[in-house]
């Protein structure tokens, strides 16, 4: 196919798709949600986790007829963990789906709360704001969601990268990692940068991949005085390793 | 303790935060412009600096308005004064 039929068709494609597959999450989900939470007596924060797991895995599933996408091995995780991942792209916070774990609460900034639609579900899903709230109600919020069962998310470069390379870590995730003796999961996605860049809106064909790599314990860094800005250091490293072999292998 | 030492411990506990070089933070710095810090490092930087000089800063209201490094040594050196 001549590449600018592929560019019209991926584009047409995925806009089209996650579009329409968004209104229909918006006319469905009050439907879903009250069957779940009525009926079923699910949970309410937990139920809209897992909504959103299942709105982020269908929109990706529709990206895949259009580029190429491989889900990673779904090994189990801790439980509960922080899971943090690489931010290079809009679509990466719907490919939540690489990781297996459904009750997912995602640490975000304020501004995605303000978001028509996405804001007032990512509110009843008792989402993290890492930009407006103190360490101290940030941590309450996270215990909270890990009684719920929730597995905590963050992606700690705190923005989409500008040139594909990973930006500076923010402690947040770690802090709270140093002070819970959750574990950290590093994610680590390609191809989302070269398929959808921060900043423009034509998607280009990519290779979009994941790897959800070994659990990383805080306890090893106890005794230090800012064991925080250790941990974040082994973590970053590790990821900007696999994240260059997961580049070359693609 | 003496003022510039208070300042070289708020230097040094910035740099190795936010993974500064020391020659960066000079009194002018402004912090989003020159060292591309935002509001999530705020966030971060509150927790650094009452750990350093377990100081409480978090819901000062001119911690708020701070916007250059300058800023951030009076306000920690106006605090160190009040709890001397």
């Amino acid at each position: 196919m001549p590449a600018f039929l592929k560019l019209i068709w991926i584009n047409a494609g995925i806009y089209l798709s996650v579009i329409l597959w968004t209104l229909t999450g918006v006319i469905i989900s009050p439907f879903c949600y009250l069957f779940f939470t009525r009926t079923l007596k699910w949970e309410k924060p937990e139920t809209l986790r897992k909504m959103i797991w299942y709105y982020g895995w269908g929109s990706s599933k529709l990206m895949a007829l259009f580029v190429d996408i491989k889900w990673p091995k779904q090994g189990k995780l801790p439980s509960p963990c922080i899971i943090v991942a690489n931010h290079e792209s809009f679509f990466d916070p719907y490919l939540v789906s690489f990781q297996p774990q459904r009750n997912i609460c995602m640490a975000v900034r304020n501004w995605p709360f303000k978001i028509p639609f996405y804001g007032f579900y990512m509110k009843l899903a008792n989402y993290i704001n890492v930009e407006t709230d103190d360490l101290d109600a940030i941590l309450k919020q996270a215990k909270l969601a890990v009684e719920q069962n929730a597995t905590l998310m963050f992606f700690p470069e705190g923005t989409r990268s500008r040139n594909g390379k990973l930006n500076r870590f923010h402690s947040g995730p770690f802090h709270l990692a140093m002070q819970t003796g959750l574990p950290i999961v590093p994610l680590c996605l390609t191809g989302t940068y070269g398929m959808l860049p921060r900043g423009h809106m034509l998607i280009h064909p990519a290779k979009i991949r994941g790897r959800i790599l070994d659990p990383i314990f805080p306890q090893q860094f106890n005794e230090l005085q800012n064991g925080h800005i250790e941990l974040r250091r082994l973590v970053k490293t590790t990821m900007v390793s696999c994240i260059q072999k997961m580049n070359q292998e693609t | 303790m003496t003022d510039a030492e208070i300042i070289e411990r708020i230097n040094s506990a910035l740099a190795e935060e936010f993974e500064l070089e020391l020659g960066e933070l000079v009194p002018e710095a402004i912090f989003k412009d020159d060292l591309d810090l935002d509001s999530l490092d705020a966030v971060d930087m509150v927790i650094v600096l009452e750990q350093e000089f377990g100081i409480k800063i978090k819901k000062d209201e001119a911690f708020k308005a701070i916007s250059t490094l300058g800023d951030l040594h009076k306000f920690i050196l106006t605090k160190k004064d009040e709890a001397a």
